[in-house]
């Protein structure tokens, strides 16, 4: 028996709901463990735990799908519709949020059993586990009876014969007959709705007193039976109480009550429940890798003009992450600008044709070779029949690296443009025309745009494209603190294809320490020498001076670290490799030219540009 | 060539009488749409629906003008002129149908040019002839946008010269007719595939481009036919035919064993 982490399963389980919904669909950790029905979620997004633990892995992989599978069957037949508002329901009857979500969970478990029968075993399977669960664990310390005995029928539980005594044959009918209404075929959300509020109006009928009772303790079939026993005999099944923990019978705010036991409601009533027990803390993005291999460069001591034999060490490892939606995003983000790539890179001509001769197929007759075949044959011997040219066109034969430059630094917010007040129109005036809107149904602002954003953006437009066009190419970060921690992340390695998980690595990619450009270039110039290709071009993009805590004697001395850089860059264009260097300085200083020849480098002072100027510095590269 | 059996073709829309009015008036058409949704198919029906022999050449990089056009052989000790498929198909007034066009070299969009407009001729250079085409004579051409690369993309004037339909994968209800009409699964295993047709394209963002085709439904058809389980007969012609990304390849695995009861 082992454990299985979310992270684990999240790339394909990402790709599947995206498949199952129509859409991309966040996954995330659960924070209430049981994993109701979205119905108020106005973003495709799902809840799962975070681990899963005491099964072997694909049985807690299949956990993980069929409760995903519940979820994703509830945003599959929203479509396009709005959620659910669940605090208007809740203004028109208190109990009616809660009634409508377990009731609209029974209806899409009973949907999702259809549309989805290779899932029924594992629907099943979850659904005992969630009868079996302890009621803390179901996000409801506080619950009126008539949820409870809902809910317990939701998921298949058998009530109790007392607690059936105290809540009556009539209401135990009235639940299952709304439980039966919602799982037929052609049932629908409004199928739910209805269900719900006919469901209330007959505990109106039965008079059961709106009264929400605080209960501390689990449930399930057989904490149900302890609690029916506890329960006062003196109370008639249509007028019961439960008093049971409750001190003193203080009624519990309803308001409070119905908004806390709301599964997946907004997010915010954490915090008093107890996590499922084995659930981990909520689990980041990145994975440790373990697998960290190390090499060790010289490098250049100018003032000395001799190398530091084995001085630098790189730690390179493999860079995850999961989200593979990012490239979604760019592709948005930069409409046009992807366009006017592509349509550029169309231009990349192939390379010649070259012409083979004495092909056994081919467009035109080669005339020495059919010569000599006739020859051969008058003269008895055995002819040749390769007598034809064939024109051959040599495959785009280019390999690129782009190493990125992760410092610290890269996390500064890219200047925004001021927004401009419409003419004629002093912003001066009016304050509530040009303040910030503030409406709560708009979405949080965006965290603002940072440089390695943009690096990042331009990056993934150009693996995107040259995906297309079939260069191959590898992208690796750097960063690092020390000659004895250059680390390199990979992202992307040259003999990779261009795949989802390129993208979720890249958009893994996040500001580190410092800036030691020396051994990252020579790391990335030994992964090119040993590349076959005719053109190797090494990009780097970097957004400030080569930094580091001991580069050079002097931290401050930027020379050393200048010099030990084009040292690097001058090794990597002796070995056969194009270098070029992209810094992002709104400075705009010209240190590069110290570091590399003119038409090598190129300094951009606006950050925002740097996506179209490395199409354009690959362009001139490659072709 | 054309045969007495019926080519089998679900119309998606007015695809039919839209050629049927192309041929009428002899203009040449283009097909565009996403491998295995049934272009080649639906030049098949159309030449047994009107009654006119196909070829058919399946375009690929190294295909040249010269092997559509005709080339010279030694025979003997003579050099023998031989017509290509297109010669042969413009002498003999054939459908010719050129199967993604934009993967062959570009001298051959050169080439059907003067076949396209009012002239109909297709010149043949190594012989010096202007061969006019047979009043029959009809020119398709296929070509997927999806993932052509940007170096295989159809140039505006030769796009121009045809008169375009474009498909798509059909609807759940109209391919599960399909494929149970191609393979002779019962109603319901031909819906569960169509099903996971349709989700497994609503990946098309992620890494494959395509999706599963219809072709890929109608072999895992095929497959469950002969007598192999349903989610083998999947794991066969689908997920390991859609992409070689591990969790892709797990995600259309899941979304054909939730499918399957």
């Amino acid at each position: 028996m082992s454990s299985l982490s979310l992270p684990e399963v999240h790339g394909a389980l990402s790709l599947f709901a995206e498949a199952i919904v129509g859409e991309p669909v966040s996954v995330e950790v659960a924070e209430n463990a049981w994993p109701a029905t979205p119905v108020a979620n106005a973003v495709a997004r799902i809840a799962l735990p975070a681990e899963i633990d005491d099964l072997a892995p694909a049985a807690a992989r299949r956990w993980f799908r069929a409760a995903a599978l519940q979820q994703l069957v509830a945003l599959e037949d929203r479509g396009d519709a709005a959620p659910v508002d669940l605090l208007a329901l809740r203004r028109i009857h208190a109990l009616l949020p809660e009634t409508f979500v377990w009731l609209e969970d029974a209806r899409i478990g009973a949907l999702a059993r259809r549309r989805y029968p290779g899932g029924r075993a594992d629907l099943d399977a979850l659904t005992l586990a969630g009868a079996a669960m302890s009621g803390s664990a179901l996000g409801a310390a506080a619950e009126h009876a008539l949820i409870r005995a809902l809910r317990v029928r939701c998921l298949d539980g058998a009530m109790t014969a007392v607690a059936s005594a105290a809540l009556g044959a009539k209401l135990i009918a009235a639940i299952d007959d709304a439980i039966a209404l919602v799982r037929q075929p052609g049932s629908d959300r409004e199928t739910s709705l209805a269900a719900a509020a006919e469901l209330l109006r007959s505990v109106a009928g039965l008079r059961v007193r709106i009264d929400e009772i605080a209960d501390v303790d689990g449930d399930g079939p057989e904490v149900d039976d302890r609690r029916g026993a506890a329960m006062d005999s003196a109370a008639t099944p249509d007028e019961f109480e439960d008093r049971e923990g409750t001190s003193g019978g203080r009624p519990v705010d309803q308001d409070m009550t119905a908004e806390r036991s709301t599964p997946d409601d907004d997010g915010d009533d954490d915090g008093e429940d107890e996590p499922l027990s084995g659930l981990m803390l909520p689990v980041g993005s990145r994975r440790a890798s373990p697998d960290v291999r190390t090499y060790v460069y010289d490098e250049w001591d100018f003032r000395a003009r001799s190398h530091r034999i084995a001085w630098c060490r790189v730690l390179e490892e493999r860079l995850h992450g999961d989200d593979p939606s990012f490239i979604g995003d760019v592709r948005d983000r930069h409409r046009s600008l992807r366009a006017e790539i592509r349509r550029r890179f169309g231009r990349l001509r192939p390379e010649q044709l070259v012409r083979i001769p004495r092909s056994l197929d081919g467009e035109d007759l080669d005339l020495d070779a059919a010569i000599e075949s006739i020859v051969d044959r008058r003269s008895g011997a055995p002819a040749d029949e390769r007598h034809h040219v064939r024109r051959d066109r040599a495959a785009r034969d280019v390999a690129t690296v782009f190493l990125v430059d992760l410092s610290a630094s890269t996390s500064s917010p890219v200047a925004e443009p001021e927004k401009v007040p419409p003419p004629g129109i002093d912003p001066e005036d009016d304050p509530i025309s040009y303040a910030p809107i503030w409406d709560p149904n708009l979405p949080p602002p965006e965290p603002p745009r940072r440089v390695i954003d943009v690096a990042k953006d331009a990056v993934a437009l150009m693996s995107d494209a040259l995906a297309e066009l079939g260069d191959r190419h590898a992208i690796y970060g750097f960063s690092g603190s020390g000659r004895e921690n250059v680390q390199v992340q990979v992202v992307k390695e040259l003999a990779d294809p261009v795949s989802p998980t390129t993208w979720s690595a890249l958009d893994a990619m996040r500001p580190m320490r410092y800036t030691r450009m020396g051994p990252a270039i020579r790391h990335a110039t030994s992964k090119l020498v040993g590349d076959a290709a005719r053109t190797r071009l090494l990009v780097v993009i970097s957004d400030g001076y080569p930094q580091d805590v001991d580069y050079g004697e002097d931290a401050r001395d930027r020379a050393y670290g200048m010099n030990d850089t084009a040292r690097a860059l001058a090794d990597a264009e002796a070995a056969g490799i194009d270098t070029f260097c992209l810094t992002i300085d709104p400075a705009g200083h010209d240190y590069l030219r110290e570091m590399a020849p003119e038409q090598r480098y190129l300094v951009i002072d606006d950050v925002e540009a740097l996506p179209a100027e490395l199409a354009k510095v690959y362009l001139a590269l490659a072709s | 060539m054309t045969d007495d059996v019926e080519p089998f073709y679900l119309p998606i829309g007015d695809e039919i009488e839209v050629f049927e009015a192309a041929y009428a008036a002899r203009l040449p058409v283009l097909l565009k749409g996403p491998t295995g949704c049934g272009k080649t198919r639906f030049v098949e029906h159309m030449a047994w629906r009107i009654k006119r022999d196909l070829t058919t050449v399946a375009c690929h990089e190294d295909l040249t003008a010269t092997d559509l056009v005709g080339r010279y052989l030694l025979s003997g000790e003579e050099t023998v002129w031989m017509d290509g498929p297109l010669t042969r198909a413009v002498r003999g007034g054939a459908i010719c149908y050129l199967d993604e066009i934009v993967e062959a070299r570009k001298d051959t969009t050169v080439i059907i040019h003067a076949l396209t407009d009012h002239r109909r001729v297709l010149p043949v250079d190594k012989t010096a002839e202007m061969v006019s085409a047979h009043p029959n004579f009809l020119l398709v051409i296929s070509y997927n946008p999806g993932y052509q690369s940007v170096l295989k993309d159809l140039k505006p004037s030769t796009r121009q010269r045809f008169v375009s339909l474009e498909f798509d994968y059909p609807s759940v209800d109209a391919e599960a007719t399909i494929v149970a009409a191609e393979t002779g699964v019962d109603a319901d295993t031909a819906e569960r595939l169509a099903r996971i047709g349709e989700k497994t394209r609503q990946l098309r963002e992620r890494g494959f481009e395509e999706g599963v085709s219809t072709r890929l439904l109608v072999y895992a058809g095929q497959l469950v036919g002969q007598g192999i389980a349903p989610r083998r007969a999947c794991d066969a012609a689908l997920v390991r035919a859609v992409s070689d990304d591990p969790d892709l390849q797990t995600a259309v695995a899941d979304i054909v064993d939730v499918v399957f009861p």
